[in-house]
């Protein structure tokens, strides 16, 4: 089976300053992660269509 | 370059990873127990690798095509179960890699599941709230035929959480004939407690954790009082391990997080210190009743019991002979590596491995899973009582089986997990 190597570090906001491992190439798993956060500004210039509610 | 490039370049560099290390622990534990051939051949591969490429539109308009996974290894057991991880290193070899861990896990846990993952191959980062609920799920809606709560059972994993769960329980159960739609909650795992998420669900692998230091402890006939432990990784499983080691009267003396380490040989107060990282950015570091301490100082540390809840790869040759413990708890996956085991066996340490030191969270997992199917609410306490109950059966049957085999306890873990695996085969034969 292939175990091709993946890695969580690149898109960990602790991933320039972490000092649990040098090895920042190859973890697949880790209790520290954490992802940069959803762009919620990109809610903000969303347009919502309008809608109006008709009585039929 | 974007993450998703910078990442592909890096998978091409040729390194040791954990998942060799799985691999290696499999073909030792088969040789040992002498596996059939045929059954090594099945184990070796997957059974099903589904791939789905779904569009989604943005909230700029416009629409973008995802590509996601789902890999099911084997279900000799029962249903597929394993999580879905959002990230740009998704692909099928990881997620071959990851579910035939879970093929082991849910074995040795002497659960009736299979091993399977998945995920997405995108980075959560680049989306707002809403694309990601649109992405989950059409994700779900294209897997809908594939996954199922008899089937196979995703739960959360990197980047995925109880809402992306309630959202794949959600689209699946509306795709389902009214009068079917309550009767398959179970479809996912991890879902949020008012929507059939699990009462301990958060303290279930730290729970875990604990109790096998302690039924160890039992065993050995030592007492936790006193004993001084050190936990690399402060998040869920070092928290919840460190609390419950606490009340029975252990000492926690150092810990590592990504932003530092800390020690106090007489004693950090956990909920001390877990209320002053709420209130320092998740930070444990410049704690009060602590002094900072030099990062590759941590595992050297004075200690009873040494606690990796972190990451992979962290007691290696080049640390292991310092290690001041006498057990090593593994909270997180893969944090002894081959040479670091070598060396701490040696040394007459014992290593409960984590395909059973953290396999609390896969038996939460199971209970919300059965609790949803039986038209059920437990309670907390009725829900530690059973993790209890279950994690001292694994414990026990792999303690026993390294004692009498004079074998260490990861390989007895692995051996255990695939002779169960092994007799299934055995007893149903292979079709036609």
């Amino acid at each position: 089976m292939n175990t091709n190597h993946f890695n969580i570090c690149p898109s960990c906001i602790h991933n320039s300053t972490c000092v649990l491992t040098a090895q920042k190439d190859k973890v697949w798993s880790c209790s520290e992660y954490d992802h940069t956060l959803p762009d919620e500004t990109q809610n903000d210039t969303l347009h919502q269509p309008e809608f109006e509610l008709e009585l039929a | 370059m974007t993450l998703v490039a910078e990442v592909k370049k890096q998978k091409k560099q040729a390194v040791r990873g954990m998942m060799d290390n799985v691999m290696e622990q499999f073909n030792s534990a088969a040789d040992k127990i002498n596996l059939h051939p045929s059954i090594r051949k099945i184990l070796s591969i997957t059974n099903n690798e589904i791939i789905v490429n779904f569009p989604v539109k943005m909230d700029n308009g416009e629409v973008e095509i995802f590509r996601g996974y789902r890999v099911q290894h084997n279900n000799a057991l029962g249903p597929y179960k394993g999580g879905l991880r959002y990230h740009p290193t998704v692909d099928i070899d990881a997620a071959r890699a990851l579910a035939m861990w879970m093929t082991w896990k849910t074995s040795l846990a002497g659960l009736p599941y299979g091993g399977g993952k998945g995920g997405i191959q995108l980075d959560p980062s680049k989306y707002s709230q809403g694309e990601l609920e649109r992405i989950t799920r059409r994700f779900t809606f294209a897997l809908a035929d594939n996954i199922g709560p008899e089937h196979d059972i995703p739960a959360p994993d990197v980047n995925t959480n109880s809402q992306t769960m309630a959202w794949m329980a959600d689209t699946y159960m509306s795709t389902r004939p009214p009068a079917e739609r309550t009767a398959n909650q179970h479809v996912v795992t991890g879902k949020p407690a008012g929507s059939g998420g699990l009462e301990g669900r958060d303290r279930a692998t730290g729970y875990g954790v604990f109790l096998s230091i302690k039924i160890w402890s039992e065993k050995n006939n030592l007492s936790l009082k006193g004993k001084k432990f050190i936990v690399q990784g402060f998040g869920n499983v070092g928290y919840w391990t460190a609390y419950f080691l606490e009340k029975e009267g252990a000492k926690l003396v150092a810990v590592q997080d990504a932003f530092g380490s800390i020690e106090n040989q007489k004693g950090i107060v956990v909920e001390d210190l877990f209320n002053y990282t709420k209130s320092n950015k998740g930070s444990i570091i410049d704690f009060p009743d602590a002094v900072s301490l030099e990062k590759d100082k941590f595992f050297a540390t004075e200690c009873d019991i040494c606690i990796p809840a972190a990451l992979g790869n962290q007691i290696t040759a080049d640390n292991a002979s310092q290690i001041k413990a006498s057990l090593v708890a593994e909270g997180a996956n893969g944090p002894t590596n081959v040479d670091g085991e070598k060396i701490l066996l040696e040394r007459g340490i014992t290593i409960i491995p984590d395909i059973l030191c953290n396999s609390g969270g896969v038996v939460g997992s199971y209970f919300e899973w059965l609790q949803n199917r039986n038209g059920e609410l437990w309670q907390l306490d009725e829900v530690m009582a059973k993790l209890d109950k279950k994690l001292r059966e694994s414990f026990n049957k792999v303690y026993e089986y390294s004692q009498r085999e004079a074998l260490d306890m990861r390989t007895a873990a692995y051996c255990i997990a695939i002779k169960r695996i092994e007799r299934a085969y055995v007893e149903r034969g292979i079709f036609p």
